[in-house]
């Protein structure tokens, strides 16, 4: 049996002596694109800082792929696109993508060829010469996207990906998503976005005041008498923390 | 090894494509006429005509005024570079916490150690080249404008005093930049850590630059002094980067 993408087995993290994550344990299996839901302030990114290994859990273990969260053996198989996208905006899109393809430690004859691949499919070929700071937002978060995707990794994590975009970015970022899983990808999705969530996800977790509320698989959120909203409405209560 | 180079070289080709930059190349050219030729000028070559009113012989003069030579070659080295860092180029990790790019370099496989190495050379390699560089051309010039006029030939340090600047101060720069990056990524506030720094810079080095010329401390001793300063700045840094931390640096970067 292949080993879960992510899993999280009963990870507790305090911060500043407030319990931000409670005993919160989900297993992401290779292959899924996971949908992680919760308002603000619910402990959603603290969550993917414990996955990529920024926060050491205060009890509990994180794996990535079978491999400690804070391995450098585990990030060299994550792709990210965090909250903030974290591209130099003095450099161009082609040196942002070279700058990280060495970081990966990719070879010089497969760079090229892979940072041309990823601004082909990110729709930026045409612009890869231009400095980040005159970027659209969205051209900056498909730029993160192929960023994230450089290294050809197993499990590509993104925290709101579609935040701040336009309509046809966010159709553009989830087409590239559904492309990802198609080839296998294991995406960990995390959103505020109901409607994108039950278009693209197998699986979802529902995540409130740092405990796991709901997990399931979409079909059977889809299948049940409630709605994802009503749903979300009533494990939630409602609003942001 | 080769991560921490690309950074490097992906910090310095930022450094160079930003204004600040050249601002504060152009802070410390201005710096190096102002205290490094005309003061300097000024106070050894008061020291010369002194020297030459006593009745000694060229020679006899060249050999008394070394020592002061060198140590001005080490200390004008070290306020050039301390200048340089904390007016110019230490404000690109500053840029890379608020902007958050640092988040995402953290979440590669780099090792936190790698990171802050590659931070640290990219603030210090430009600045002791420009500091050096700065400062020899300070003692030609002022050599050219004040002393060889005066003295008959120029005077050039002692090979005590081009150790202490060529090897000594570089290395008392390294740690120094070093405890300033570790202190950039763990508190919230870089700005302040900068100005405390700069603070530090004009109640001390330039107090210390004058007291030290004015003493004349010999060559040997210099060396001395500023090894036993690296070293000491070695331990404090070896004791702050305990605190360095990814989780620490992620809950002092929010900008």
């Amino acid at each position: 049996m292949a080993q879960a993408a992510v899993a999280l087995d009963n990870v507790s993290k305090t911060l500043g002596g407030r319990p931000i994550l409670n005993n919160i344990s989900f297993v992401v299996e290779q292959g899924d694109v996971f949908g992680y839901l919760g308002p603000n302030g619910a402990g959603k990114t603290t969550t993917i800082r414990v996955i990529m290994g920024l926060f050491p859990p205060t009890s509990g273990r994180a794996l990535i792929l079978g491999k400690n969260a804070g391995s450098d053996d585990a990030r060299q198989r994550v792709g990210f696109v965090l909250e903030a996208d974290g591209l130099y905006e003095n450099m161009t899109g082609y040196e942002n993508l070279d700058y990280y393809s060495q970081i990966y430690g990719l070879s010089p004859t497969a760079k090229g060829r892979r940072i041309d691949e990823m601004l082909e499919m990110a729709g930026l070929g045409d612009r890869a010469g231009d400095k980040v700071a005159s970027y659209s937002k969205g051209m900056r978060q498909r730029l993160a996207l192929a960023r994230s995707m450089l290294h050809d990794p197993d499990l590509l994590i993104l925290d709101e990906p579609t935040a701040g975009l336009d309509p046809t970015g966010q159709l553009e970022v989830r087409q590239t998503v559904l492309d990802l899983a198609e080839r296998g990808k294991t995406v960990f999705l995390s959103s505020h976005n109901l409607d994108e969530v039950q278009r693209i996800c197998s699986r979802i977790a529902l995540i409130d005041r740092g405990e796991i509320k709901l997990s399931a698989q979409m079909d059977d959120v889809r299948s049940g008498e409630t709605s994802l909203e009503q749903t979300y409405v009533r494990l939630t209560k409602g609003g942001d923390r | 090894m080769r991560q921490t180079t690309v950074i490097l070289k992906k910090d310095l080709r930022e450094a160079l494509r930003t204004g600040a930059f050249y601002l504060h190349a152009g802070l410390a050219l201005v710096i190096m006429a102002v205290v490094g030729v005309r003061a300097l000028g000024g106070v050894i070559g008061g020291e010369i005509d002194a020297l030459i009113e006593q009745g000694l012989a060229p020679a006899e003069v060249v050999s008394a005024i070394e020592p002061l030579m060198g140590t001005t070659l080490v200390m004008l080295a070290l306020s050039l570079m301390l200048v340089f860092c904390l007016f110019g180029t230490a404000q690109n990790l500053t840029m890379e916490k608020t902007k958050r790019s640092l988040e995402s370099l953290l979440c590669t496989p780099l090792s936190l150690k790698q990171v802050c190495l590659a931070k640290s050379l990219a603030i210090f390699v430009p600045c002791v080249v420009f500091g050096l560089i700065l400062a020899f051309a300070a003692v030609a010039g002022t050599n050219q404008l004040f002393l060889a006029p005066r003295a008959g030939q120029s005077v050039m340090p002692g090979a005590a005093s081009l150790t202490a600047a060529l090897v000594a101060v570089p290395l008392i720069f390294f740690f120094f930049v070093t405890l300033l990056v570790a202190l950039q990524l763990i508190i919230t506030r870089v700005q302040w850590v900068n100005a405390v720094l700069v603070g530090l810079l004009a109640a001390v080095v330039v107090p210390l630059n004058y007291g030290l010329l004015g003493s004349g401390l010999a060559s040997q001793s210099i060396v001395f002094v500023s090894l036993a300063v690296a070293a000491a700045l070695a331990l404090l840094t070896l004791g702050l980067s305990r605190l360095v931390t990814k989780e620490r640096i992620m809950l002092n970067s929010k900008g």
